[in-house]
């Protein structure tokens, strides 16, 4: 009986081996003909791989390093709340507090922006556009205070649709 | 690998599982389930019940007793119903269902008992045009063939559940998205048209009749709506013209978001949504409050606006003025004694008519030429504003004019009331 079953099992094993192996060319086949046809893949491309084009038109997060990022879900609360006391270091003239959260929410931003999906450029563009301004104005020697609330409200209202975007909230 | 201690535990936790599942199944399907039409009780030969959760009714019997016709092919197991011009075709053991040749997909498949096709209760509201409720302490779903809606300038009386809906009002059409009813045509936004961005993908194929102050009354009447909803400050003049295009349901209070999204979810069909939306709401204003230091509660807000002539605007009355008024802030003393609910501030000399502990501004720049910005800045650089309290104390925010103000809709009211959590510093 014993015997039987390790038989059974060695030919479970070469059947095995052989499907993969024709699943393995099949994708290998299908997988040249979505890229050639343009299918599914290409309709869901992301922003990430448009990086290069757009850092060389001046991008305003070109400087910024993207985080590490394993929690997408862990990394969108911490922006959530960077943006929210953000807004208090900068009506309690906190500035070393500010240009830190600022310059994390950049980081942040930089690395879940890449999951962003093509069609969704404008909402990249403005988030990218209100970091940059917060940036440069959290900088400034002489802080624009309304400004900094404005462009803080901005990315609040920004972020709270590109969680919904990117499923992440 | 599991030693044979544990596969002993997990063996028994099955069984144990196996024994409690049909009881509680049992349970369930013992409950008595009733069904009325327009009040009267039915009696059928084969009872509704709960299965998995979903209560199941007798199709063909509730059918036939609103008039419909109803086929039935033993072979395909397969049901036609015919009412009011309708088709619907169903299929035993199928979750997807047709109406009128669409496909729908239902909460679960049509059961067979003794002959009998039993479906979720819900669909049948969907498909036959009927307004569902469901009375959970009664076990009894209440099915209505008519609904009447009595407003102050009359009373509009629906035959059946409206699918050509056309909506006048801003806050109307963010509630329509929100019941998951697209209109067949709705007023355009006041600013971002053709509607506001935060709705716009779910409104994609609605036709845009005009301003909400002035619609296009032939482009409404060349829809052919079931029902149109307005409001009374904006649709009084013309509701002899819309009420005879189809019955006009007029809402009392353009801002009074929770009120039109009851009567919206009656018209519609949609109470459950509409219910679960305000258990959500309820819930959020609890936590906000919950949260609200102490030293914030009861705050002075001051809602305001620059408007395109250069005079500003204090408002004791609307949607965001509602809304804080549920979250337990206070109108500013200055403002509330003069009686009015919009107060023209035309110079610099009243401007601490603007004041508050908190003070936000949803000014709009309607015509995208910026000139109304500039009377705002002309406002907020004067040494009288610098002045004022909620100024001095970095409490003035400009906030987005369209779910503050110019949308009046549930989903806007849950938008703002996020955004009053960043403003507060809540997390």
């Amino acid at each position: 009986m014993k015997m039987i079953i390790i038989h059974k099992g060695k030919g479970l094993w070469k059947t095995v081996r052989y499907i993969s192996l024709l699943l393995f060319i099949v994708l290998l086949l299908t997988g040249c003909g979505a890229a050639e046809s343009g299918g599914q893949e290409e309709a869901s491309k992301h922003v990430a791989g448009e990086a290069a084009s757009v850092e060389s038109a001046g991008d305003p997060l070109g400087h910024i390093e993207a985080a590490p990022i394993d929690d997408p879900a862990a990394a969108a609360e911490e922006m959530t709340s960077l943006i929210k006391t953000f807004k208090a270091a900068v009506e309690s003239d906190n500035r070393d507090d500010a240009i830190a959260q600022a310059e994390r929410m950049a980081s942040i931003w930089k690395s879940l922006s890449q999951g962003m999906p093509e069609e969704q450029s404008d909402r990249l563009n403005q988030m990218n556009a209100d970091l940059g301004g917060l940036l440069e104005a959290v900088h400034a020697e002489s802080w624009d205070k309304a400004r900094l609330v404005d462009l803080d409200y901005s990315l609040y209202q920004g972020f709270r649709d590109v969680k919904t975007v990117l499923q992440i909230s | 690998m599991f030693s044979r201690k544990k596969w002993l535990v997990f063996l028994l936790c099955i069984a144990l599982v196996a024994a409690l599942a049909p009881a509680t199944a049992a349970t369930a399907a013992a409950k008595t389930i009733n069904v009325t039409i327009d009040g009267k009780k039915q009696s059928y030969s084969v009872a509704p019940r709960v299965v998995n959760g979903r209560t199941l009714v007798p199709y063909r019997a509730i059918a036939e007793a609103l008039g419909g016709t109803v086929a039935y092919d033993a072979k395909a197991k397969k049901a036609t119903i015919k009412k009011s011009g309708s088709t619907v075709e169903l299929t035993q053991g199928s979750r997807t269902a047709k109406i009128n040749g669409s496909a729908v997909t239902l909460d679960a498949a049509p059961l067979n008992v003794n002959g009998t096709l039993l479906v979720p209760l819900r669909f049948v509201g969907e498909s036959l045009g009927v307004w569902v409720t469901w009375n959970g302490s009664s076990s009894t779903a209440a099915l209505e063939t008519k609904r009447s809606f009595k407003h102050k300038l009359g009373t509009a009386t629906l035959n059946k559940v409206p699918k050509r809906v056309v909506v006048l009002f801003n806050g109307g059409v963010d509630i329509s998205v929100l019941l998951k009813v697209k209109p067949v045509g709705a007023v355009e936004s006041y600013i971002q048209q053709p509607f506001y961005e935060y709705i716009r993908p779910n409104l994609i194929g609605t036709k845009t009749l005009g301003d909400e102050t002035q619609p296009n009354v032939e482009a409404i009447a060349s829809l052919k709506p079931d029902v149109i909803i307005g409001t009374i400050e904006r649709h009084e003049k013309i509701y002899p013209q819309l009420n005879k295009i189809a019955p006009t349901v007029i809402m009392n209070d353009l801002s009074a978001w929770q009120e039109n999204l009851q009567t919206m979810s009656k018209v519609f069909n949609k109470e459950e949504i509409a219910s679960t939306f305000m258990a959500d709401w309820k819930a959020q204003v609890a936590d906000f409050k919950r949260k609200l230091p102490s030293s914030v509660k009861g705050a002075a807000i001051s809602i305001i606006r620059i408007n395109p002539n250069g005079t500003a605007r204090a408002y004791n009355a609307g949607f965001a003025y509602k809304i804080f008024k549920e979250l337990g802030f206070t109108t500013p003393k200055a403002q509330l004694a003069t009686g009015e609910e919009f107060i023209t501030v035309s110079s610099q000399e009243q401007v601490s008519l603007l004041d508050g502990d908190y003070i936000f501004d949803f000014t709009t720049d309607w015509d995208g030429d910026g000139a109304v910005l500039q009377h705002q800045k002309a406002w907020t650089s004067s040494a009288l504003w610098k002045n004022l309290k909620g100024v001095k104390n970095n409490h003035y925010y400009k906030v987005n004019s369209v779910t503050w103000n110019l949308s009046g809709g549930a989903l806007a009211a849950k938008l703002m009331l996020d955004d009053l959590y960043f403003y507060f510093d809540l997390e």
